[in-house]
C-alpha cells in the first residue's frame, strides 16, 4: 500500500474504523514511513484542536426571544381560528342582537310618531274639513246656512251641519263677535282652532255658553291651540263620533238618498209653537221626533215621509212667517229630515 | 397513519418523543423544553457553519420557528434531533450564502487565503518557535481555527462540525445530511484533510 492509499485511510484509522487488514496493513506501513506517521500525528492533533475549540453558548435572552416569537405565532394561529369561527360564536348573536334592536326602536320610534302622522294625514279624510270648514258659517248667519251646499260633499253634508247647528245657535247671538274676532286671528289659527271647538261647543256649550261673553269665544281658541295638533284631531274625531248617534237619523237620510230641510219659522210664542209643531209632525207620523227648548228658540227635528212635506209647509204657514226653506223644497219627492227653528217674531 | 407516526414518536430510541407529542398538542410549554434542551448544541453548528455568533443567533431562533411550525409534519422516520439539526444546517447553510453574496464576510481559504480587515494576512506564516498554540491565546487560536473551518467547502464544513466538532455518529450525520456512509467518510477525509492543511498554515506545527 502507497503513502497516498495509506493517508486516505488514515481518517478512519483514527477513529478506529478501518478494517482489521487496513489496520494491519497501516500499522506495518506507518512503523516504516515517517510522512505517514507525521501525517496520522498532525490528523490526531488537527482533530484535538477542533475538540477543543470552546463552545459558544447561547445568549440569555434567545430562548426568551424564541419562545416570544413561537407565542406569537400562536396567537396568530388562533387568530386566523377567531376569525374563521368567531362569526359563529359572537359576531351571529351581535349582529341577530343588533336586529333585534333595531327592530324594536323602529317600533318605539313608529308609535311615538304615529299620533303625529295620523295627525298629517287628518286634511285629506272630508269629514273634519267639512266640519272645519262649516262650522264658522252657521255662525254667521241662518241665511247663509242654504249656501252651504256650495261645499264640495253634499252626500256628507248633513251630519257636519248638525254637528254644527248646536254650535250655529249658540253662537247665533254671540256670532258677529266671533266673527269678527276670527276674521282678525291668523288663518293658520281660524284653521286648527274650528274643528276642536266646533264639536267642543256642539256638545256642551249650548244654552250655557251661548250667552256667555265674547270674550269666552275668543279664549277657547286660543287655549286649544296650545294642545298639540294630533291631540285636538283624536278628540275632534271622537267627539265627531259622538256627535253622530245625536242624529241617527239623519245618517238614516243620508243613507236613503233623502234630503235635509230646513225651515225658519217667526212666530209671537215660540213655546206654544214649538207644542204645536211638535204635536203636528206626530200627527203627520214623522219619525224621531226631537225637540230642543233654548232660550230664545225651539229646534225640532223629524224624518218626514215624502207625501207629508207639503202638508208639513202648509200647516207651518199657519203656525208663523216661514222665513227660509231649501231651494229643493219643490222638487222634493223622498222623505226628508226636516229641521225647524222656531224664532221669536220681530 | 397517525398512529404509525404516533407510534413511532413513541419510540424509546427519541427521548424527545414525549415533549414532541405535546408540542403537536398545542402545549408550548413542551417546546420550551425542547428550546432549552437543544438551544446550546444548535447554536454551535450554527456558529462554526456560519462563524458569525450573531448571525447564528438569528438562524437558531429561525430554525426552532420553523421547526415548530413545521412539528405537525415530522413524522418520527428519523429522531427529533437529527431533524432539529438538519433544519439549523439547512437555514446555516443559506445564511452563508447570504453572506458570501453581500459580500460581507471575507473567509479564509485554504488555497486563496484572505485578507483581514485590518489589511494584514490573517494566515501568517508560521512562527519557527516549537509551541505555538500554546503560546497564542485560546481565543486567538479559536478564531484562526475558525478561520479554517470557514475556508471549507460547506459539504465538508458541517460534516467536520458534525461528526469532530458535535461529536454525532455516523448514522447521525447520515441522517443529518441524508447522504450514505460512504459519501460521509470520504467527505470527512478531505474535511480533516484540509483543515489540517489549513492549521499548518494559520498556527505552524501542529
Amino acid at each position: 500500500m502507497e503513502c497516498k492509499d495509506i493517508r486516505k485511510n488514515l481518517s478512519a484509522y483514527l477513529e478506529g474504523m478501518a478494517s482489521p487488514e487496513d489496520q494491519e496493513l497501516i500499522d506495518q506501513h506507518l512503523a516504516s514511513c515517517r510522512a505517514c506517521s507525521s501525517a496520522l500525528y498532525e490528523l490526531n492533533r488537527t482533530g484535538e484542536v477542533l475538540k477543543n475549540l470552546k463552545e459558544v453558548e447561547p445568549p440569555p435572552w434567545m430562548k426568551q426571544k424564541i419562545m416570544a416569537r413561537v407565542r406569537e405565532e400562536a396567537g396568530q394561529k388562533k387568530g386566523i381560528l377567531q376569525k374563521l369561527f368567531f362569526p359563529l360564536h359572537i359576531k351571529v348573536p351581535l349582529e341577530a342582537f343588533a336586529t333585534v334592536l333595531i327592530a324594536v326602536i323602529a317600533v318605539y320610534v313608529f308609535k311615538a310618531v304615529e299620533p303625529q302622522m295620523r295627525g298629517l294625514q287628518v286634511p285629506s279624510p272630508r269629514e273634519p274639513v267639512i266640519a272645519r270648514q262649516e262650522a264658522p258659517y252657521p255662525a254667521k248667519a241662518p241665511a247663509a246656512e242654504p249656501q252651504a251646499p256650495r261645499e264640495k260633499a253634499v252626500a256628507q253634508e248633513p251630519p257636519a251641519k248638525t254637528a254644527s247647528k248646536d254650535l250655529a245657535v249658540a253662537q247665533k247671538e254671540t256670532g258677529k263677535r266671533a266673527r269678527v274676532e276670527e276674521e282678525v286671528a291668523p288663518k293658520k289659527e281660524a284653521a286648527v282652532a274650528p274643528p276642536a271647538e266646533a264639536p267642543k261647543l256642539g256638545e256642551s256649550r249650548t244654552a250655557e255658553r251661548a250667552p256667555s261673553p265674547p270674550a269666552a269665544a275668543g279664549v277657547a281658541p286660543a287655549r286649544e291651540d296650545k294642545m298639540p295638533l294630533a291631540e285636538g284631531t283624536a278628540r275632534e274625531r271622537k267627539e265627531l263620533k259622538k256627535a253622530q248617534p245625536m242624529a241617527p237619523s239623519l245618517r238614516m237620510a243620508a243613507k236613503s238618498k233623502a234630503e235635509a230641510i230646513s225651515f225658519l219659522v217667526r212666530t209671537k210664542d215660540v213655546r206654544i209653537a214649538g207644542g204645536e209643531l211638535e204635536t203636528l209632525l206626530h200627527q203627520l207620523n214623522a219619525l224621531r221626533v226631537h225637540r230642543e227648548s233654548r232660550e230664545n228658540n225651539e229646534v225640532i227635528t223629524a224624518e218626514v215621509k215624502a207625501e207629508k212635506l207639503k202638508e208639513l209647509v202648509e200647516k207651518l204657514s199657519h203656525l208663523g212667517e216661514i222665513q227660509e226653506k231649501d231651494d229643493s223644497l219643490a222638487s222634493l219627492e223622498k222623505d226628508a229630515t226636516v229641521r225647524i227653528e222656531i224664532i221669536p217674531a220681530r | 397513519m397517525s398512529n404509525r407516526v404516533e407510534g413511532r414518536l413513541q419510540t424509546p430510541a427519541d427521548d424527545d418523543s414525549q415533549l414532541v407529542l405535546s408540542c403537536r398538542k398545542g402545549e408550548i410549554d413542551a417546546f420550551e423544553a425542547l428550546v432549552e434542551k437543544y438551544q446550546k448544541k444548535m447554536l454551535n453548528v450554527a456558529y462554526r457553519m456560519i462563524g458569525d455568533y450573531d448571525e447564528a443567533c438569528e438562524v437558531v431562533q429561525d430554525a426552532f420557528l420553523s421547526a415548530y411550525r413545521s412539528i405537525k409534519k415530522f413524522r418520527g422516520e428519523a429522531r427529533f434531533s437529527t431533524w432539529l439539526y438538519s433544519i439549523v444546517l439547512n437555514l446555516s447553510r443559506n445564511r452563508r450564502k447570504q453572506i458570501q453574496t453581500r459580500g460581507a464576510r471575507e473567509v479564509y481559504s485554504i488555497d486563496a487565503p484572505a485578507e483581514t480587515e485590518g489589511g494584514s494576512l490573517r494566515m501568517d506564516p508560521p512562527d519557527p518557535g516549537p509551541s505555538i498554540p500554546e503560546q497564542m491565546e485560546k481565543k486567538e487560536v479559536d478564531a484562526r481555527v475558525q478561520g479554517c473551518i470557514n475556508g471549507l467547502d460547506s459539504e465538508y464544513r458541517e460534516v467536520l462540525i458534525l461528526r469532530d466538532i458535535q461529536g454525532f455518529s455516523y448514522e447521525e450525520i447520515r441522517d443529518i445530511l441524508k447522504v450514505p456512509d460512504g459519501t460521509v467518510k470520504s467527505r470527512l477525509f478531505r474535511a480533516r484533510d484540509g483543515l489540517k492543511e489549513c492549521l499548518k498554515k494559520v498556527l505552524g506545527d501542529l
